[in-house]
């Protein structure tokens, strides 16, 4: 008992706190709903073959399931992070959080995954329904490959959440880190694509691997669909381990940021 | 510990809410088009043309023939695995797109259809026309055509592909299972908010 049980105790007060500040009941249990009906709603393109593989139908409900629900976690994300973290900074009131019995660390991370988490797991818990409900035996003869689908259409927001607390950090100004956030993320999505426009016609490897790293779907639907979803990006093909190259590449660089945010906010960062 | 079966009831209602949204969209019953293909030509008096296609279980395709004649015969077949197999020999490189065929072979395709039960006529007509196939269990499918008339004739083929918004078989088990384990943890909020404790006591 004693000392972890107290930790832990703080560790879940803060916790609850984060999440009841971020998504007071029942609105989480309303995005729940809201996310599980986005899901199914949308329908999957696909003409059916008898070749097509278990991983192309999987793909195709994933891409369906993922069209509205990924919009609607990035702007949840862009409000929960770097609005609500950036206001909590702004007018003191992490300082709360740092004024109860826990280490920094636990603080960072009780809000980090109240913020952060919540929304990056409303996307999977939505993608893991669609494919239980759409390609239930697929999903259940694919397990792994399912996993690598849904970890690169998530990749994006988690490196989106990472970006958002950075500038909350660094802006430590709420509305200013919203308005960032909106014209970062939303220039992101652009530069992908114009990016993807330019790797089609100049077949130029070096960018197609770009875009790979910021967008890993691509190279996801690139190993296993037979028809990319991002026009071109089959110039050259991509093998297994170099898919999964571009997923790991992606998420350690978010891993890089957030690491780098963990050591200022335990050891540099200060309160007002 | 109040915060954390707080925290788990949030879950509990969580999952008990999306398992009843699960079930109500099951409910209705919504048929979207999940892709569409098309196809057009000219059909020759000794000529006819085969354009297989697939069909997955619990989905629905829907076959539309165009033409301004009236002598251009079309048939929608169901060929079983073994058939489409066979019918490979006769059809070199048989895949999922339209083929021109001797006239010749599409009779002695149909003439099985009638003398055995590995071909299946499920739609048969003269001129336009339109019919819709439902599979029990994944199949092959084909559109024959062939024509009575001396002259070629136009037509226009299209093959739409519904499916259910929902699949209610898959959907019930899932909507199920997830009311089964929200509804034991959403009864841990119930129990520890203290505002549904003061409103089933009368006091809120």
């Amino acid at each position: 008992m004693g000392k972890g049980y107290s930790r832990l105790s703080a560790f879940i007060e803060t916790l609850d706190i984060g999440i009841t500040s971020s998504f007071k009941f029942p609105v989480l249990e309303l995005l729940v709903a809201v996310y599980t009906a986005l899901a199914l709603a949308m329908p999957t393109f696909m003409m059916p073959t008898p070749s097509a593989s278990v991983q192309a139908k999987m793909l195709g409900v994933l891409s369906g399931a993922s069209t509205l629900t990924g919009f609607v976690t990035s702007i949840l994300v862009i409000k929960t992070v770097a609005y609500d973290i950036g206001v909590e900074i702004e007018r003191n009131i992490l300082m709360n959080y740092l004024s109860m019995p826990l280490k920094r660390l636990d603080v960072f991370t009780a809000r980090l995954i109240a913020s952060g988490g919540i929304p990056l797991l409303l996307y999977a818990f939505s993608q893991v329904i669609a494919l239980l409900v759409k390609a239930p035996s697929e999903f259940f003869s694919g397990v792994g490959d399912a996993m690598i689908m849904i970890a690169a259409n998530i990749g994006p927001v988690f490196f989106l959440i990472v970006l958002m607390l950075l500038f909350s950090f660094v802006v430590k100004k709420g509305s200013t880190a919203l308005a960032l956030a909106i014209v970062i993320w939303f220039s992101r999505s652009v530069a992908v694509g114009i990016l993807s426009f330019i790797a089609f016609f100049s077949e130029n490897w070096a960018l197609i691997k770009l875009v790979y790293v910021l967008e890993p779907a691509a190279a996801v639907r690139n190993y296993y669909s037979t028809g990319a979803a991002l026009p071109g990006l089959r110039v050259i093909e991509t093998s297994f381990e170099e898919m999964v190259g571009f997923l790991v590449l992606h998420y350690l660089i978010s891993v890089i940021i957030l690491a780098g945010l963990i050591y200022y906010f335990v050891r540099r960062f200060e309160v007002k | 510990m109040r915060r954390l079966a707080l925290l788990l009831g949030r879950i509990g209602i969580a999952l008990l809410v999306s398992g009843l949204v699960i079930y109500g969209l099951s409910l209705v019953e919504i048929t979207v088009s999940s892709g569409f293909s098309s196809m057009s030509g000219e059909l020759s008096p000794d000529m006819a043309v085969i354009r297989p296609f697939y069909a997955l279980s619990g989905g629905r395709v829907r076959v539309t023939v165009f033409s301004d004649s009236q002598d251009i015969e079309v048939y929608v077949l169901k060929i079983s695995p073994e058939a489409f197999r066979v019918l490979g020999r006769f059809i070199e490189n048989i895949t999922m797109e339209e083929r021109v065929i001797d006239v010749g072979l599409a009779r002695l395709i149909l003439n099985e259809a009638t003398r055995t039960g590995y071909v299946s006529i499920v739609g048969q007509w003269r001129g336009s026309g339109s019919t819709t196939v439902e599979p029990e269990s994944d199949s092959y499918y084909a559109i024959l055509m062939m024509t009575t008339s001396i002259t070629p004739v136009r037509y226009g083929v299209s093959l739409q592909n519904l499916v259910a918004m929902i699949p209610k078989r898959n959907a019930i088990p899932v909507a199920l299972n997830m009311v089964a384990l929200g509804l034991p943890l959403s009864l841990l909020y119930a129990f520890r908010s203290k505002r549904v404790y003061r409103m089933i006591a009368g006091r809120g």
